[in-house]
Order: structure tokens, then sequence, then C-alpha cells
């Protein structure tokens, strides 16, 4: 890992990433119900969130891509750089979600906007703080199908002679991208309830299985992909 | 005979169905200047994609310390540095960034070199890389590898906008890598005058495939242009030397040959007198690139000389 290639890197994502986070602030902030673990528009705004970060970490603007490539790093250690780089962006979406939640943020907000009259005063923070599942869960699901997704475009359409543009084919990508954790979503979580329908345990590990194979077949393409220069 | 830095056997590369490299032998002999030559469109950039590991030979092999460049170690990897063709930083990074980025990445950075080089190159100051002129990218690109230690740089037209005090802080700066810590240059270039200042050695290209290569100095002295009486014939003349370009002029003809000597010059002129009174001058680089590309030498193998 190197923390100035990274510093480097982060400059492709920032505006958009601290756009996200905004918007996820003001949602936490405003949105005047419980939060829970199948909060659908926080579940919504974290896969955006891991789609974007996938695509814009992965994606070498026009004429630059050489530049990381040619830097003495192994495709694999490129790779991990990025990928650790869309993780720890994740990871600080969650440490700001827990800080504005769990510190009380949230609740003393709601408490001051409407006070006795909100139907669920007191507001709960340790009960809001199931929202943090839905942020990490989907947040990570969409990153890894959207970085798998790009890199098997660079990959397969560059060796195709690119019969689709490449902003359309990253946006057509990204659909697919975010269609992956909504599918999820449908198979744990749509119905209400207290809790998801499988155990935590089985999803933590299936969610894991899915991270470590996108992430190999990430790799896979990385190391064989030809490169601008 | 000195370790290859670079070796490729057969390299070929197919662009859909047009060949852009075709069979192409190199040796490049650790501590060389390495010239690559070749019109527009000759196939140099691909190759060196292919010596950087970028683009996959379609065919043949390509080594770089006698590794395929493509699965180069992290170590083997600070060992080269390169300039591409199309200047290809990011448009926010600022100078101190890319040198601090590149301070991190390879052990053997020099960073007082990289001041000088900066402050010669009037970098110093500068904003954005966006912001940068042409000379100023190709400038910041060309410190960024030469102060790297690396034992290879690989530089793509790495001359290409340079004013001409620029080139030369350059080619003095190639020189000192090249003498003081014995880096292996391979570089592509149109300039052909400064470039015959650094080289060694030269391969030229010729719509993918390489006609020549050898010691500068060697294909230097046995270039020759014959000037030869109208009534001069091809295969006379190929009987006693490699012929580059056979050209008939409206009262001589001019030929190009890569093998002078003086018992091959007898030979001619015992088999015609016509030829008793060939005139004959030298070529530099640059005249011999050129009779060379516009010429009808086809040549796949080794060296010429």
């Amino acid at each position: 890992m190197n923390a100035r290639l990274m510093l480097v890197e982060i400059r492709k994502v920032w505006a958009w990433y601290l756009a996200f986070l905004l918007v996820t602030m003001f949602y936490l902030v405003l949105k005047p119900y419980p939060l829970a673990h199948n909060d659908i528009v926080m579940s919504v705004l974290a896969a955006f969130q891991g789609a974007m970060l996938g695509w814009r970490i992965f994606h070498d603007p026009a004429g630059t891509q050489s530049f990381a490539w040619s830097r003495p790093l192994t495709r694999t250690q490129l790779f991990m750089n990025r990928w650790l780089l869309g993780l720890s962006l994740q990871v600080l979406t969650l440490l700001v979600v827990f800080a504005l939640v769990g510190s009380g943020a949230r609740s003393r907000f709601h408490e001051i906007l409407a006070g006795e009259t909100n139907p669920f005063y007191p507001a709960c923070r340790w009960f809001d703080l199931a929202v943090l599942w839905p942020c990490a869960v989907y947040g990570l699901l969409a990153y890894q199908a959207a970085l798998y997704l790009n890199a098997f475009a660079e990959f397969n359409w560059r060796h195709l002679g690119g019969a689709i543009s490449g902003t359309l084919r990253r946006t057509l990508l990204s659909v697919m991208a975010l269609c992956f954790p909504a599918a999820l979503f449908v198979l744990i979580d749509l119905p209400p309830a207290t809790a998801p329908r499988w155990p935590y345990g089985v999803l933590v590990a299936g969610i894991a299985v899915i991270t470590a194979a996108t992430t190999a077949m990430a790799v896979h393409v990385y190391r064989h992909m030809e490169v601008e220069s | 005979m000195n370790e290859s830095v670079i070796h490729t056997e057969g390299l070929s590369r197919w662009f859909d169905k047009k060949q852009a490299v075709a069979e192409i032998v190199l040796d490049v002999p650790r501590g060389a200047i390495f010239g690559f030559l070749g019109q527009n469109g000759a196939g140099k950039t691909t190759t060196i994609r292919m010596l950087m590991g970028h683009l996959h030979p379609s065919g043949g092999a390509v080594e770089i310390f006698g590794r395929d460049p493509r699965w180069l170690s992290r170590a083997d990897r600070q060992r080269v540095a390169y300039v591409s063709e199309n200047m290809n930083l990011p448009r926010w990074i600022r100078p101190n960034e890319a040198l601090a980025l590149n301070a991190s990445l390879y052990p053997n950075w020099d960073a007082v070199r990289a001041r000088d080089l900066m402050n010669r190159f009037g970098l110093e100051d500068a904003g954005p890389f966006a912001t940068f002129s042409k000379g100023q990218k190709r400038a910041l690109c060309l410190v960024l590898a030469l102060c790297t230690g690396a034992e290879l740089l690989i530089l793509d037209e790495p001359a290409s906008g340079l004013d001409t005090a620029a080139r030369r802080i350059f080619l003095d700066a190639l020189l000192e890598s090249n003498r003081e810590k014995e880096c292996t240059v391979f570089l592509s270039s149109h300039m052909l005058t400064d470039l015959e200042r650094v080289v060694d050695r030269v391969a030229i290209l010729k719509a993918g495939r390489k006609i020549l290569d050898g010691e500068l100095e060697e294909l230097k002295d046995c270039a020759r242009v014959l000037h030869l009486p109208a009534s001069a014939r091809r295969e006379t003349v190929e009987r006693h030397f490699r012929v580059a370009s056979f050209r008939k002029a409206a009262e001589d003809v001019r030929a190009t040959i890569l093998d002078f000597n003086e018992d091959r010059l007898r030979a001619l002129c015992a088999e015609d007198p016509a030829y008793g009174c060939v005139e004959m001058r030298g070529l530099n680089l640059e005249d011999l690139f050129v009779e060379l590309v516009t010429g009808d030498l086809i040549e796949t193998g080794g060296s010429v000389v």
C-alpha cells in the first residue's frame, strides 16, 4: 500500500465522494422516522456510492492510464492499492454514519425540531445504528460488482474494438452493478421485519464469499489487461 | 558479449488485420544508448508498449532483465523508468506531488538531481500539470524518469516539444545517467541530429519490420552513397555490396550501400571498367535514415554489421 499514490488517486473521486457523503448525512439527520436494517433509501445511497467508487477509482481519465501503470508496482499491487482506497472511503462513510447517529447528534436534532410531538420520541440512537448494516453491505456489494464489471469491460471491449462508447458502456455496467445488490436486497431484507430474513452469520459469510470472488476475478483481469500509453 | 537488458525474439503485434510490428529481433546490451528509429507509424511506440508490458505480443517474446515485462516483480520494475509519447500525468497533479510520489516509489530516487533539473528546466514554481505548455509537460516527465536511479530508461519521443536549450539539458542529463550511473537507455526519436550525439547503437524500423540494426559508428563507417554512371545496373552493384537504395537521376545513379570496403569497390570496378570513376560520400545518421526508409531494403534478421 502506497499512501502517496492513494493521495494522487483520491483526487479522481473526492468531489463525488463528498457529494454522496453530504447527501447521506442530510438523509440521516432529516429522516423523521427510526432507522432500520432494511432502510431502502440508505441501501440505495450506499449502493450508488459503492458503484461510483468502483467506477471512478478503477477508471483512469483518457490518456492518463499509463501514469499509474508505469510506476514500479506490480499489477496486483496497483489493484490492491486502488481497492483499499475504495474500501477506506467506505469505512470512512461508516464512521461518519456511526458518529452522527451513535453520538446522539441525530437524536438531539429531532428533539430540538419536534420534541415530544415526534411520535417516535425519544429517538433511540442505539436502535438507529442498525442503519450501518445496509450502509456497509450494499456499499460493499455495489463497489465489488462495479470494480469487477469495469475491469472486465476495459479488458473485453478494448479487445472488441470499442463497439459502444466508453461512457455508455460504463453507465450500463454501473446499472448492472447496482442490480446486483438490489437483487440481494430482495433476497435478504425486503419484508419488513426487525432483523434480516437470514441469520447475520450466514449473510456475512455470503458477502465475504462474494467479495473474495469478485476481487479475485478483478485482479485476474487487471493482471492480463492491455493498457493505453 | 554484454548481457542484454532488453531482448526480443520474433516480436510481432497485430491490430485486427493490420500487422503493426513484424518479427522484431532486438538485443540491447547493458550500458548502451540505443536509438530506435522509424517513420511515423513504423511500429516504434507499439514495440515500446510491448517492452513496458502494456501491450501483449501477438507473437514472439520480449524480455526485460531476462523476464517477461508483464510479470516483473516490484524490485525489477524499480529498475525501469518510462516516458511515454503521450505525456500522461493526471491533469491536476503538481510537480511537487509527482516528485514526492516517485520518491516514495523508487528507492534510488535522487532528490538533489530532481531539484537541480527542475530549476534548469524552469519548473520550480509551476502549477498543475494541465496548465503546462507541451515542452514543460515533457520536461517534467523527463525529470520524473531521469531521477529514479533506474538501470533502464525507456523513452518514447523524449525530446518532442522541447526547445533547443531544454533539449540540451535533457541530452546532458541523459549522458550523465548513462556514463556515471551506467544506465541503459532505449529511446525513439525523430530528432536524429540529437540522437547522433548520444546513441551507441541504432535500429531502424520500416512498416513494422526492422531493416537495420548495429553500432552507429560502424554503420556510418560502412555506409556510402556511390555516384555511379547512368548505365549502372542494380544487380551488378548487389553482387558486391548490400544496397539500401538505388536511384536513377538524369546524369548518374546514386546507390546507398551499407557494407563499403575498398576491396569490394575494386572488385566492382574490375567487373566493369565503367564503374572506375565512382565518386562517393559518407552519410550522417539523418542521411542514412532517409535513404533507408525511402529505399527498398527489406531485412528482418539481425545486425547488418
